[in-house]
């Protein structure tokens, strides 16, 4: 008799175990594609403003726009960004 | 090339007279903040031809106030204060116990004290700085370090006052031709005037010779009303 209301109660158990991972992982599946999503439309909508300002105005002189991985590494060769102040433009 | 004891000789001796010549009594920061409280810290690189650092008095330059010294290895401090203004604080000496000189000039001191700057940007503030040492059977000798630029002597300790600032962009109106940039601007990344750039330091100098449309700026390019952009 005790076996059985034992083996009834472990059942029970691991029904109930079993069913609030599977709620979790959804939970945790629908915060964790919102925030790579909230990533990705920001640097979508970063590039491409980015892009259409550069391909709506071709002209001689344009703002410094910061690269992604630009302080990955020393620069080289000219300024970077980050070294012309505000409102500055150079030659492009 | 063969290198003798006798030139090993000289080329100590040379960089002995060099580290000598280097050692004077002197501001550990090259720079204060306009306005600011600040501690200034002055550095006490020798005594006198083998004899200890006994006391050393600082003439507190006009325009400083809210003069507080710290204790040190010299233990207590006195001062002195402006006669029309008591609460000025004119002079400040630390004076070590007879019983705490030391028998040779084998140490190296700091002497600090907290106090306001003036607010004078792109200017420069002097300490001078009167040295007593005692030798070891007593005898005392004077050193001045109280020379002011275009003086003889000794030169009196140093610090370039330079305008409060954030890390990143600043922007300020020169108020008077700045006769050379580094006194003032060694810890900035670099400094604009209008497409003009300059930076102490000759990696960035590099970088703005190789950028087109912008030409390098002298050192003492920057004349009263001028406006700069300085990144820290």
């Amino acid at each position: 008799m005790k076996r059985w209301l034992f083996v009834v109660t472990a059942l029970a158990c691991l029904w109930g175990c079993s069913d609030e991972p599977s709620q979790n992982t959804s939970t945790g599946s629908s915060a964790s594609s919102s925030g790579s999503g909230g990533d990705g439309s920001s640097s979508s909508s970063s590039s491409g403003g980015g892009g259409g300002a550069g391909g709506g105005q071709p002209t001689a002189l344009v703002p410094c726009l910061d690269e992604r991985d630009a302080l990955l590494r020393p620069p080289s060769g000219k300024l970077p960004c980050e070294y012309v102040p505000p409102g500055l433009s150079l030659p492009q | 090339m063969k290198h003798t004891p006798l030139t090993f000789s000289i080329l100590a001796g040379a960089l002995a007279t060099s580290a000598a010549a280097e050692a004077h009594i002197s501001a550990v920061s090259p720079t204060l903040i306009a306005g600011k409280t600040t501690v200034v810290e002055l550095s006490v690189g020798h005594g006198c031809e083998g004899s200890d650092t006994y006391a050393i008095t600082v003439e507190i330059p006009k325009g400083m106030i809210s003069v507080r010294p710290m204790s040190s290895d010299f233990g207590k401090t006195s001062l002195t204060y402006d006669a029309a203004d008591p609460a000025l604080v004119t002079t400040v000496t630390w004076q070590k116990d007879d019983a705490d000189a030391l028998p040779g000039d084998t140490n190296y001191y700091r002497l600090a004290f907290r106090a306001k700057a003036p607010s004078a940007p792109f200017t420069s503030i002097y300490y001078k700085v009167h040295q007593v040492c005692r030798a070891a059977d007593a005898t005392l000798s004077y050193a001045e370090w109280v020379a002011l630029p275009g003086e003889m002597g000794e030169p009196a300790a140093a610090q370039a006052i330079v305008p409060d600032h954030l890390p990143g962009w600043n922007k300020y109106t020169v108020p008077a031709d700045i006769a050379d940039l580094s006194v003032f601007f060694s810890d900035a990344h670099i400094v604009w005037r209008g497409t003009d750039a300059y930076s102490f330091n000759d990696n960035t100098v590099d970088l703005i010779k190789g950028t087109s449309g912008v030409t390098l700026l002298s050192a003492d390019g920057v004349k009263a009303n001028d406006e700069i952009w300085v990144r820290y």
